[in-house]
């Protein structure tokens, strides 16, 4: 998929630094936008609405401070009402059954990758290969 | 003579002494008659009191017991979540490492310095063995019954993936060779169950070669419809399984106190803690000098 850009969001500055390292060398040139709270993703992306128009491919953590990853997930639902160009990776060190179960239960998550975020779990999650 | 004998012949003397009483001529009287029932009476209401009493204290005892076993459980839970939410919390930084770790290896190689290179490599094999342990405290925090197993169709593919990316570390500059096969027949069983034993098994027949031999690894993972079998066999080191000190399977027991063995003793009392959970078996083979082999089964129903 052409993605436009890649949206990254977690709470650990150092998480945020070492993954857009991966994401740009698993995926050259594409804009990366980071952020380090989801309540600032939140107000950024609804705000302008620009990022739900084309591909966006969005890396978010599950445990934040705030608003946990669930939550934006279920207000972007909320106040958007055509998110199909939205696709979302969960990124985070949760393996836990309840939290992986209710990923399920959000059409715009495409993938759930386990922390680190490498290469090769990555291209595994993008390719629909992912295991976990 | 055993209990019931003692009363009945207790029982026996106080009737007769009583009768003896109440009838001191041998005839019998209503006067006589009715001491012996108060007699009678009495004895009643004594055991019925004694009945009582015993009752009582039962009830308190077991209340009591009831109370400090629920405290128990209770600590049992807070360890068990303490331990999950510490690996966790350790387990994030050690991941944000862990990718540092690869970035900093990423430029030193364009850099061509051969000196951080190597540290770069040092600090990697540091980062990756911490995390190992981590994951060992996590699976362990699980296995002891927080987070349910999750049951899926297994294919070798998958074992083998999920299990590489746990021991490449361990392979790295260990003269080595790991040879799986795999029998498997619609497998559907738990993917953690078959990691945390095939890791754990493989990574203590890595650390256990011979030094200076080429170290021989075989994994065999196969099943049929009641049995899932996983066997790992090595020609490492080797133990002596009649030597009584050789707790295999104790917390935080090495098996073997060498410096350059590295490990925390938590992978095999984790193995058997998975075992038992799932009513599962394990056998070993081993001679001191002449490898190891190690077989477990787990019940498919």
């Amino acid at each position: 998929m052409d993605f436009k850009r890649i949206i990254l969001i977690d709470d650990n500055e150092t998480t945020v630094f070492v993954n857009t390292d991966v994401i740009e060398e698993a995926l050259p040139g594409k804009p990366i936008i980071t952020f380090t709270n989801s309540q600032d993703f939140l107000d950024k992306a609804l705000s302008s609405g620009e990022w739900f128009e084309n591909e966006t491919l969005v890396f978010l953590d599950l445990n934040m401070p705030g608003k946990f990853g669930y939550e934006v997930l279920e207000e972007l639902e909320e106040e958007i009402e055509e998110l199909d160009d939205f696709h979302v990776i969960i990124l985070t060190s949760s393996n836990l059954m309840r939290d992986l179960e209710r990923s399920t239960r959000f059409p715009n998550i495409i993938g759930y990758i386990e922390k680190p975020l490498t290469p090769k779990n990555l291209q595994d999650a993008l390719s629909g290969t992912s295991s976990s | 003579m055993n209990l019931h004998d003692n009363i009945t012949s207790d029982t026996h003397r106080l009737l007769s002494r009583q009768l003896k009483k109440s009838f001191p001529d041998g005839e019998w009287t209503e006067e006589g008659m009715i001491k012996l029932m108060q007699f009678i009476e009495a004895s009643y209401r004594n055991t019925d009191e004694e009945r009582k009493l015993i009752q009582r204290a039962d009830r308190i005892s077991s209340g009591e017991m009831q109370k400090m076993n629920e405290e128990l459980r209770l600590k049992n839970e807070f360890l068990d979540s303490f331990n999950h939410g510490l690996a966790h919390a350790i387990k994030n930084h050690s991941s944000n490492l862990k990718g540092l770790v690869r970035i900093l290896q990423k430029y030193c190689e364009k850099l061509k310095e051969e000196k951080i290179l190597t540290v770069a490599e040092k600090l990697g094999n540091s980062v990756n063995q911490l995390n190992s342990i981590l994951n060992g405290f996590l699976y362990l925090s699980r296995a002891e019954g927080l987070v349910d197993t999750q049951y899926s169709v297994i294919d070798s593919d998958r074992i083998k993936s999920e299990v590489d990316i746990e021991i490449e570390y361990l392979m790295l500059g260990r003269n080595v060779e790991l040879e799986y096969r795999f029998e498997l027949l619609d497998l559907y069983y738990s993917i953690q169950i078959i990691r945390i034993i095939l890791v754990n098994l493989i990574s203590n027949a890595i650390k256990f070669a011979k030094p200076g031999e080429r170290g021989r690894v075989s994994v065999v993972v196969k099943n049929n419809a009641e049995t899932l079998c996983l066997t790992v066999e090595d020609n490492g080191v080797g133990m002596d399984l009649e030597n009584p000190n050789n707790r295999v399977f104790s917390l935080f027991n090495r098996r073997n106190a060498q410096a350059e063995i590295s490990g925390f003793g938590i992978g095999l009392y984790m193995v058997k803690k998975v075992i038992e959970r799932n009513n599962g078996q394990i056998k070993f083979e081993s001679e001191l000098g002449h490898g190891t082999k190690i077989n477990v089964e787990f019940p498919l129903i």
